[in-house]
C-alpha cells in the first residue's frame, strides 16, 4: 500500500450518538488521556489528523494545543456532534465558520479540514464548508447499512487516487471499506477495529491491499484509554457493548496494526499534505510529511 | 507593584511559602484549585484556577505582572498514585509546567521549579547536580520533562530544585512510612536504624525566600534536603516520646541485603515497584555541596 491516512475524531465518550439518549455524568473525560496514543504516534514518527469538535475546545485546550505542538494535522469535527442532516443550511454554515474559527484560535494556525459526526454529511453542506474555507472534508463512506452515515452525493468530484476526489480545489476523502461480493465490509476504524480480532483484521487488511493503494484510519478517544466510563444504569446491553468491546487492548491493537500496515510498505501521512504536482503533462497527488 | 506568583498556594508547601514570603514584605498572589486561601492577609492576593485551562494561564499572566514565579503545584508522588494515568501525570507536571514557564519566559520573570530528587531513578552513588537523571515511572518522568521544558527556554533564569521528600511537623505521612509498619503503634528498626534524605517545608520555603531575594546568584539546578539524614532509630526515640512506637520490630542489618535481592527477584520486571521498594530498604544519599554553597 501507498498510504494510510491516520485520522482521530476527538469527541467525549458522551457524544456518542447511540448514548446521547442515557443521562450522562460529564465530569469523566477521556479526550486528556489521549497522552499515551500522542506518544505511540511519535515512537512509530507518525503524523496523524486530528478533528476537533470545537464544542471540546475551551475545556481541552492545552491537550489541543499538545497535539498541535507534536506536529499532528488538526481540523474541525463541526461544532457539536448533532447529525448533519438535522441542522438546517443556514446554522449549519454559521456554525462550521464559528467552529473553524474557535479551534483556529485555539491553535493560532488554520483549520483546513472537516469531518462531519457520524459521516452524516450531506452534498449541500459539503458545498457550504468548501464555500467557508474549508479545502478538503473526510466525511465519505460508501456504507449504507448504517443508517446513521450518509450516502455523500459526490457528483462533479473526480478521482484523483484511491479515496482521494477532487473539485476544483477542494479535496474528498474516502472513509474505505472492503468490497467483498456485492457488499461493502467497514474495517477502517471506530467499533469495527475494536470488534475484530486482529487476525481477522490482518486478513482483512490483505485483501484490501490488493484493492486498494491508499489506507485510512479512524479512531476517537474513548477508544484509546481503559479509563472506566460511568455509564447510566439504564444503558441497554447493546449499546454497552457497542461502546465497551475491546476497549482494553485497544491501544496495543491500533500498535499491531499501524506495525503490520508498516509492513505493507505503507506511508503514513496527514490529510491536506496534498498538493498538485504536474509530471509528464500528467495530473498527479504528491505528499510531503 | 510586581507580585510573587505562588503555584499550588494551597499546598502543604505553598502555605508555608506564602507566608514566608508575605513575613517579608512580599506581595504574593497565590493560585491554586480550591474555592478559597486560608491566608487573610491583606498583601496576598488568591486566583482560585485549574491551570490545565491554558485560556485562563494566558489571561492571569496578561492581568498580573510577576516579579518572580514559583511553581509548586502538580500532582505529587503518592502510593495510590498508581492509579493516576500517564497521561494525567504528564497533562499537570508536565504540559501545565511548561506553559506557565512560557508564559513567565516571556517576560523574562525568574521561574522557581519545584521538581524532585525522583528524577534521579536508582543509584548507588552519592548524588549531586551532575548525576545523569534516570526517571522512573510517570510522577518522575512528567517532573522530568517539565524540568527539560525550562532548560529549552533561551536566556530565562530559573532554578530547579530536586526536592527530597517533603514533610511538615504537622505531616510526616511520607516519612513514617518508611520505618512504620502500622502506624501509630508497630514500627521495625533495621540495625543502628537506616538513613535517609528529607526536607522540612520550613527548610524549603526558606531557601525560596532567599532565592527571590538573590535569584540572580541562585541559579541552575540544586538537589534540596535538610542539612542532615534522619535516622530511623532517631525517629523511632521521638516517636516514643511522643507515645507511639509501642512495638518496635528489630531486624539485623543483614535483612536489608536479603530484602534488596528479593527486591530484585520479585520485581525484576517491574521497575516502578523495584523503585519505590529500593526508597526504603536502599535510600539514596544527596551531596549536599552545592545546596550549601547556595546557602
Amino acid at each position: 500500500m501507498k498510504y494510510t491516512y491516520l485520522t482521530v475524531d476527538v469527541e467525549e465518550w458522551y457524544d456518542l450518538e447511540y448514548l446521547k439518549k442515557y443521562d450522562a455524568d460529564k465530569s469523566v473525560e477521556v479526550i486528556p488521556e489521549i497522552i499515551d496514543f500522542l506518544d505511540l504516534l511519535d515512537e512509530f514518527q507518525i503524523k496523524a489528523t486530528f478533528f476537533v469538535l470545537a464544542n471540546v475546545v475551551e475545556r481541552n485546550d492545552d491537550i489541543i494545543q499538545e497535539i498541535a505542538r507534536r506536529n499532528h494535522s488538526i481540523g474541525c469535527h463541526g461544532y457539536d456532534h448533532e447529525l448533519l442532516y438535522k441542522k438546517n443550511p443556514d446554522e449549519f454554515q454559521t456554525e462550521v465558520l464559528k467552529a473553524k474559527e474557535i479551534i483556529q484560535n485555539c491553535i493560532k494556525c488554520d483549520v483546513e479540514g472537516y469531518r462531519s459526526a457520524c459521516f452524516s454529511m450531506e452534498r449541500d453542506k459539503l458545498d457550504a464548508i468548501s464555500k467557508v474555507g474549508y479545502a478538503y472534508d473526510s466525511s465519505y463512506i460508501k456504507f449504507e447499512q448504517n443508517q446513521l452515515y450518509r450516502n455523500l452525493d459526490i457528483n462533479g468530484f473526480e478521482s484523483v487516487d484511491d479515496l482521494v476526489y477532487k473539485n476544483g480545489d477542494f479535496f474528498e476523502y474516502e472513509i474505505p471499506t472492503l468490497k467483498i461480493g456485492k457488499y461493502n465490509l467497514p474495517i477502517s476504524g471506530g467499533g469495527y477495529l475494536r470488534l475484530l480480532p486482529f487476525w481477522t483484521l490482518h486478513i482483512l487488511l490483505s485483501m484490501y491491499a490488493k484493492q486498494k493503494n491508499n489506507f485510512l484510519l479512524y479512531i476517537h478517544p474513548f477508544e484509546l484509554t481503559k479509563t472506566k466510563l460511568p455509564f447510566s444504569s439504564e444503558i441497554g446491553w447493546k449499546d454497552n457493548f457497542r461502546v465497551s468491546v475491546g476497549r482494553k487492548r485497544n491501544l496495543k491493537k491500533i500498535r499491531k496494526v499501524i506495525m503490520l500496515l508498516q509492513s505493507m510498505g505503507t506511508e503514513f501521512c496527514t490529510l491536506g499534505q496534498q498538493q498538485e504536482v504536474g509530471e509528464n503533462n500528467e495530473k498527479s497527488i504528491g505528499y510531503r510529511q | 507593584m510586581k507580585r510573587v506568583l505562588v503555584t499550588g498556594s494551597n499546598g502543604l508547601l505553598g502555605k508555608q511559602v506564602v507566608d514566608a514570603l508575605l513575613r517579608e514584605n512580599f506581595e504574593v498572589t497565590g493560585i491554586a484549585t480550591g474555592d478559597t486561601s486560608e491566608c487573610r492577609d491583606p498583601r496576598f492576593n488568591y486566583i482560585s484556577a485549574d491551570l490545565t485551562n491554558w485560556l485562563k494561564v494566558d489571561a492571569i499572566f496578561k492581568e498580573n505582572e510577576f516579579s518572580h514565579v514559583i511553581h509548586l503545584a502538580g500532582i505529587a508522588h503518592v502510593l495510590k498514585g498508581m492509579n493516576i494515568s500517564w497521561s494525567r501525570y504528564y497533562r499537570v507536571n508536565t504540559m501545565m509546567s511548561r506553559k506557565i514557564f512560557e508564559c513567565a519566559s516571556a517576560e523574562k520573570t525568574p521561574i522557581f521549579f519545584a521538581s524532585t530528587v525522583d528524577v534521579y531513578g536508582f543509584t548507588d552513588d552519592i548524588i549531586n547536580e551532575s548525576t545523569k537523571p534516570k526517571p522512573i515511572g510517570d510522577y518522575a518522568r512528567s517532573k522530568y520533562l517539565a524540568e527539560q521544558s525550562i532548560l529549552e527556554l533561551p536566556d530565562q533564569p530559573y532554578l530547579i530544585a530536586r526536592f527530597a521528600p517533603i514533610y511538615s511537623e504537622e505531616d510526616r505521612h511520607d516519612m513514617r512510612r518508611r520505618y512504620y509498619l502500622r502506624f501509630p503503634e508497630l514500627c521495625y528498626l533495621i540495625g543502628d536504624g537506616m538513613d535517609y534524605e528529607f526536607l522540612s517545608s520550613k527548610n524549603a520555603a526558606a531557601l525560596i525566600v532567599k532565592w527571590v531575594k538573590s535569584w540572580e546568584t541562585i541559579s541552575g539546578i540544586v538537589n534540596v534536603c535538610d542539612e542532615k539524614r534522619h535516622n530511623t532509630k532517631a525517629l523511632i526515640q521521638a516517636d516514643r516520646e511522643n507515645g507511639w512506637a509501642n512495638m518496635v520490630l528489630w531486624m539485623p542489618r543483614w535483612i536489608k541485603g536479603l530484602a534488596r535481592v528479593s527486591v530484585d527477584m520479585a520485581f525484576y520486571k517491574k521497575p516502578l515497584l523495584k523503585f519505590s521498594a529500593y526508597k526504603i530498604i536502599c535510600p539514596m544519599q544527596i551531596d549536599r555541596s552545592r545546596l550549601n554553597s547556595l546557602l
